[in-house]
């Protein structure tokens, strides 16, 4: 049996113990037989003789505790300015303190069991219960060491951890700062997982840094004392005492949150809330999502962040965002720095990323960081697991629709770990379901993640990320479609020295898809889509010095585009193969990001983003006149160009700045202006964002999208921070957004820029949230009003939209509010109720009717005139964890809700159509009914 | 691109549509309707109306306007108002290498032309062909034309069938008494006639050559229709359109027939390729291309069909027995209500006579017709 050797224990520890827990309690009195026999009686009187010159405290501890039973209980930090002069020859030990600490402010007290309390100031009475109350609130934190901690409980060691002080950096005299800088890694304590988004600060002065996504962090202080605390959600708040003498590395190892009901009074969240320069940023962990209901219970993140304010969907059967009045395509998804180009499933219904893989989801609605380039709206990075580097682990989950298993654990122990997890779907019996001529009908989609992190040294850490999925669908056995996505990406972290260090990222993402019907034999045909591309990019983050922290870099991603070929299937298809040109194009951007920070108050986040945009060839393309439509007849020229020729380029910088005031410890306001370019656009004749729309580089006919955005935001968190609020107001504006013109033809077109309509936008709107993130119950409440409104910009369009005039965009919505609440009922239950409601979205409705072909038809003029019924939603679910019991093999959970709890026929959009000879008016609800669902997953 | 079949799949996940009523103000109405082509051998029929509100549909005819066919060559062929709003000419004969435009001059002086265009020659169609499934029969169409590629075909189709009302009637009450029907005056067997709906389009723009194989023009359900209970006809009409005609009504079709689905295209404006000489931004619909026309005609028996149970409209009737006294008679048929259908004999003799409502007994009061037509085998 190990024995444990305690030295000191902190007055407040001791406090607690007395006051609240005979088990406490019992662990002192073992702790002390411990001691006690360790210490057998040496010295029958306990005198003590010694001779001291310039001796530590540890000198002097050592010694008494050598010739007699006395055990000391004391921190070390506060007497390590003591120098003891003195010598003693056999006297009690309370003479030889007396004389010890004699002129000090240091004061002892000696406990009936041969304890002995070292304290500065307050006086110990050995007689507790009598004194507890004059203790309180005057105590320190006290230092605890440990020696042999190889089998103690974890509420020991964090007790200890946060009690005993680090000494980091070597205390040189010659370097002459002022300032040190500490670096390390956050990591979870259980798992060795690097954590995301911690928040380590000090509270005076009031300094704070946040967590890399890999878990790194650089805080840089004034030399001496301080109290680091950390903080990260689902993680217990701890804190470091550290004496700072220069620049070193501590790590700091987090606990995960068991039981949530008790522990966490604030949470890293809201604090970056008021202090993070980023605004308009929503962070969310995976707890948060998986409370969140959803339809058939699947934790969706997609779903999840369309609760946030900005965010919003045309539809149910389409988890295309629009953040902001920017369309889908204006989303840069990041699945660990690959691109995901469609994240669904399943049409739209489900998101592509497994939840059990997903750590952490990242959106920047406002201001983007400079790393990031190429979408006009937002960022989503999504940072995925890495995987136990301790043991091995894994999940399963059993519901409606889909399963999905996870296994992970270390390659080597504490330096290589993996993750492997996969969904699939079983939907088919939903299609079993339908009429018998559907009965031939498929539909399937899987995902797969692979992660491995490898810590090479100290200094280097290799990461690499592995997606594919696969959706396929087949309705009664007429035309097939499939898309994938395939990621693949390699990490290299290096530090070069404290204060700086790089990532390097390679990647292959690629995204395609195909439709193919062998129905009709003459006819039979495959059509693919596809995008590839390969990128490189290097991220370099120095911490110059205390108020400047620099971020710069370079990228370049080369694109090759598919944009469509055709081609027969069998002997008997006449089908004609056809491949509309592939495209290149390579885009390349470097930037430069400064973090100044002014006061401690006062900080700016500058950033300059340089984007250079190459298209290349083999390419053959359309000359048109100047103001004359882009029209098939109006095509001068065609000049081809040979392989890797440059045939146009687009370049220029983006502006990325932000700024934050805070005016007290909970309140601050914060301002931010950006400017994005956008080289990629998705082409699409259809509201919801579909599977089969296609992307376009831009080319010398098509221009680069352009947009920019001015924000304002204020912060004020309340009752001790355990609710934030936050109102944001944006203006934005948005050049060379791809509208098509009426009847446009979008697959396999030759010549698309003639079926394209140059378009502005404008948006604007106020975001209202106010969340509460811990406690019993918790949740959020936002409110938006927006706006976004479209123009077409191109007088040369041959058509003009509306007059010219400006009109709402398809997910215009000014009015939207939702409220995410969850109450925690114990440890094992807890319930969450979700309301969502929205303006409906605008439509083109007809005007009138006319009779052709045998039948009333519809006429249609302006669009988007009109709007679908608001929608209104309410879902609940309930969570049933098993036991708690850490060391189960098993533990279980049941997830049981009901999607669209009142069954209200929330319209997806309403259409006209002409049946038998008469027009009928319909409208489409995706969901008609409340949808209750299962979920079963364990953990193993 | 069958989207219509992701929607049927949506009602299984839980979706439905309603009834939807729009509230619109400030409807399109009274917009100028021209529908037809010009036919250059053969019957040329133009139908105009006014486009009217959504609210209520109805069918106004454009009358008293003066049409003609405008030839490149100068000629000019008047056509004459045969019904309300409906202008024809048959037995033209037109030079096939001319261009063609039709003139139209309404009754509030207004003058519209419509662009010049081509003939497209229809080549004959090689087969109509069809298949039964469990939901019904699948009429296809194949033909090709290897002297132009691509092809852009429009099928419309006229549908005539047999059926026969669920109880035949030999006699019949004159008044006082039951007596033998004469032929004459048989009302079980009739025939009845329908057009397309829907606009039916292909192209082999995406082919090899000009081979249209099997492309399906009609579905013939079992439920909720009686044309498939004794012997149906279906004449598919066949004519070819130019490039910007065919992507007129591939956008007619797109805004009027395809819609509900979860990705549905955006609606957008129908205009055309007639336009007012005077004001051209004035919104006049239809398109007006030149071709010939070709035809074919299929016959399906019931005994063809595999055995299913088509819906016959007739699901509801039932018989009646009346005694064969005068007042019985008087009391039952009188009035007109009950239609005698046949005498009932017990061990020999007349004991009564059984009867149903008109409906049941009179096929003519489904919407046809006594007469067989010419063309029916």
């Amino acid at each position: 049996m190990h024995c444990l050797r305690w030295r000191l224990i902190s007055t407040k520890l001791l406090t607690e113990m007395m006051r609240y827990s005979g088990r406490c309690l019992l662990l002192v009195v073992l702790l002390g037989c411990l001691s006690t026999k360790l210490h057998a009686q040496k010295n029958a009187q306990n005198l003590i003789t010694v001779t001291f010159h310039d001796a530590p405290i540890q000198e002097l501890v050592e010694e008494i505790e050598s010739q007699t039973d006395y055990f000391f209980y004391y921190d070390i930090s506060l007497f390590d300015s003591l120098k003891f002069n003195f010598s003693v020859s056999r006297e009690p030990l309370s003479t030889v303190l007396d004389r010890a600490f004699a002129n000090t402010s240091f004061n002892y007290a000696i406990g009936p069991h041969d304890e002995v309390f070292l304290t500065k100031e307050a006086l110990i009475q050995t007689n507790l219960s009598a004194t507890l109350d004059s203790l309180k609130g005057k105590h320190r934190a006290y230092h605890v060491e440990i020696e042999d901690d190889q089998n103690q409980n974890t509420k020991t060691q964090i007790a200890a951890l946060e009690n005993k002080l680090y000494q980091i950096g070597v205390n040189s005299a010659n370097n002459g700062s002022p300032n040190a800088l500490i670096t390390g890694y956050v990591r979870d304590a259980k798992t060795g997982e690097s954590i995301a988004g911690a928040s380590i600060y000090t509270d005076k002065p009031r300094v704070g840094v946040a967590s890399d996504q890999y878990g790194y962090y650089a805080i840089s202080l004034t030399k001496g004392r301080h109290i680091l605390n950390i903080q990260s959600i689902g993680m217990k708040d701890t804190r470091r005492q550290i004496l700072l003498s220069g620049d070193g590395k501590m790590n700091i190892d987090l606990q995960g949150q068991v039981m949530m009901l008790k522990n966490v009074i604030v949470s890293a969240e809201k604090l970056s809330n008021i202090r993070g320069v980023t605004m308009g940023v929503q962070k969310m962990d995976i707890k948060t999502l998986k409370q969140v209901p959803v339809v058939f219970g699947e934790a969706d993140l997609l779903r999840v962040l369309l609760t946030l304010p900005g965010v919003k969907s045309v539809g149910e059967a389409s988890t295309g965002l629009n953040v902001r009045g920017g369309s889908a395509d204006q989303n840069l998804i990041l699945f660990n720095d690959a691109t995901i180009y469609n994240p669904s499933h399943f049409f739209g219904f489900f998101s592509a990323f497994n939840p059990d893989v997903v750590k952490s989801v990242e959106l920047y609605k406002s201001s983007i960081p400079a790393r990031y380039g190429g979408r006009l709206s937002s960022v989503l990075d999504i940072t995925a697991r890495e995987g136990n580097k301790k043991e091995f682990e894994g999940n399963a989950g059993i519901g409606l629709v889909t399963s999905r298993l996870e296994f992970e654990g270390p390659i080597v122990k504490d330096k290589t770990s993996f993750i492997i997890a996969g969904r699939t779907t079983y939907a088919n019996w939903l299609l079993g379901l339908l009429p018998d001529q559907y009965k031939n009908s498929k539909a399937s989609f899987y995902d797969l993640n692979l992660n491995v992190s490898h810590q090479i040294d100290k200094n280097n850490n290799l990461y690499l990320t592995a997606y594919t999925s696969g959706d396929k669908f087949n309705l009664n056995s007429d035309t097939t479609y499939g898309y994938g996505n395939t990621n693949l990406s390699l990490k290299w972290k290096h530090s070069f020295n404290d204060k700086l260090y790089g990532v390097f990222i390679t990647g292959y993402d690629k995204y395609n898809y195909d439709i193919s019907s062998t129905a009709n034999p003459v006819n039979a045909f495959k059509l693919s889509f596809g995008i590839n591309q390969s990128y490189l990019k290097a991220q370099f983050y120095y911490f110059l010095s205390p108020k400047h922290s620099l971020e710069f870099g370079l990228n370049s991603m080369y694109y090759v585009l598919q944009p469509g070929t055709y081609e027969p299937i069998g002997k008997e298809s006449l089908v004609q193969a056809d491949t509309v040109a592939k495209e290149q194009a390579l885009e390349s951007a470097v930037y430069l990001s400064d973090k100044f920070t002014i006061t401690p108050q006062f900080v700016i986040e500058g950033g300059i983003r340089f984007s250079v945009y190459n298209y290349l060839g083999p390419q053959s393309v359309n000359q048109y006149p100047p103001d004359v439509p882009k029209s098939p007849d109006n095509v001068v020229d065609v000049k081809t160009y040979g392989p890797g020729q440059l045939i146009k380029t687009y370049s220029g910088p983006e502006y990325r700045l932000s700024l934050r005031y805070e005016f007290t410890d909970n309140f601050s306001i914060k301002a931010s202006y950006n400017t994005e370019r956008q080289y990629i656009h998705v082409l699409s004749n259809t509201t919801a964002i579909s599977p089969t729309d296609i992307w376009k580089l831009s080319d010398p006919n098509i221009v680069p999208e352009w947009g920019n955005q001015y924000s304002l935001g204020f912060y004020k968190n309340l009752k001790n921070n355990t609710i934030e609020t936050s109102v944001e107001v944006y203006y934005k504006t948005m050049e060379h957004i791809l509208d098509y013109k009426s009847g446009a033809v979008l697959l396999m077109n030759h010549n698309i820029e003639t079926d394209v309509i140059n378009t502005n936008g404008r948006a604007y709107g106020i975001e209202f949230l106010i969340k509460k993130a811990t406690g019993k119950l918790n949740g959020w409440l936002s409110y938006t009003y927006s706006r976004v409104e479209l123009k077409q910009a191109d007088p040369y369009a041959g058509e003009i939209i509306n007059g010219g005039n400006y009109y709402p965009a398809n997910y215009d919505q000014p009015n939207s509010a939702t409220m995410v609440a969850n109450y925690r009922v114990n440890h094992r239950f807890s319930l969450s109720l979700n309301s969502t409601y929205t303006t409906g979205r605008p439509i083109t409705l007809p005007t009138g009717s006319y009779f052709y072909y045998n039948s009333f038809r519809t006429l249609y003029s302006d669009r988007n005139a009109y709007r679908i019924p608001d929608y209104y939603r309410t879902d609940f679910s309930m969570n049933i964890d098993g036991n708690h019991k850490v060391h189960q093999k098993f533990h279980n959970s049941w997830t049981i809700g009901v999607y669209n709890v009142f069954g209200r026929h929330n319209p997806y959009s309403v259409y006209y159509v002409s049946q038998n000879g008469a027009l009928n008016g319909y409208q489409l609800s995706i969901f008609g009914s409340a949808i209750p669902f299962i979920n079963f997953n364990v953990r193993f | 691109m069958k989207m219509k079949h992701w929607v049927i799949m949506l009602f299984v996940l839980g979706a439905c549509t309603d009834k939807y009523v729009a509230n619109i103000k400030g409807q399109a109405t009274g917009f100028l309707v021209v529908e037809g082509y010009i036919n250059i051998t053969g019957t040329t029929t133009i139908q105009m109306s006014r486009s009217t509100g959504l609210d209520s549909p109805v069918y106004l005819p454009e009358t008293g306007a003066q049409v003609e066919i405008q030839s490149t060559n100068g000629a000019s062929i008047p056509l004459s108002e045969l019904n309300a709003g409906i202008y024809s000419d048959t037995g033209l004969n037109l030079d096939p290498t001319q261009q063609y435009r039709l003139h139209i001059k309404t009754t509030n002086g207004k003058d519209y032309l419509s662009d010049l265009s081509n003939v497209n020659i229809s080549p004959p169609i090689d087969s109509l062909s069809w298949t039964a499934a469990s939901d019904g029969v699948t009429v296809y169409v194949t033909t090709h034309n290897p002297a132009v590629q691509p092809g852009y075909y429009q099928w419309s189709y006229e549908e005539t069938w047999e059926y026969k009302s669920k109880f035949g009637s030999d006699i019949e009450y004159d008044g006082s008494g039951l007596i033998l029907r004469p032929d004459s005056d048989m009302i079980t067997t009739c025939w009845r006639s329908d057009v397309s709906t829907t606009i039916n389009i292909a192209s082999t723009e995406k082919l090899s050559s000009n081979v249209i194989y099997e492309y399906p023009v009609a579905l013939v359900p079992y439920s909720n229709t009686d044309k498939l209970v004794y012997e149906y006809s279906i004449l598919v009409k066949q004519t070819v359109l130019s490039q910007d005609w065919y992507e007129w009504v591939q956008k007619v079709q797109r805004n009027t027939e395809a819609l509900g689905s979860i990705f549905d295209a955006l609606p957008s404006e129908t205009g055309g390729n007639i336009h007012n000489t005077a004001d051209p931004t004035e919104l006049v619909i239809g398109f007006i291309g030149t071709t010939t026309e070709t035809e074919k005609r299929l016959f399906i028996n019931r005994t063809q069909i595999p055995p299913t149970i088509v819906y016959t409209g007739y699901e509801d009737c039932t018989q009646d027995t009346t005694g064969l006294d005068a007042a019985s008679l008087n009391a039952k048929f009188g009035k007109g209500i009950y239609i005698p259908t046949a005498i009932i004999y017990s061990m020999g003799f007349p004991v009564g006579v059984s009867s149903s409502i008109p409906e049941c007994v009179d096929c003519r009061l489904k919407g046809g017709t006594l007469v067989q037509p010419a063309f029916w085998q």
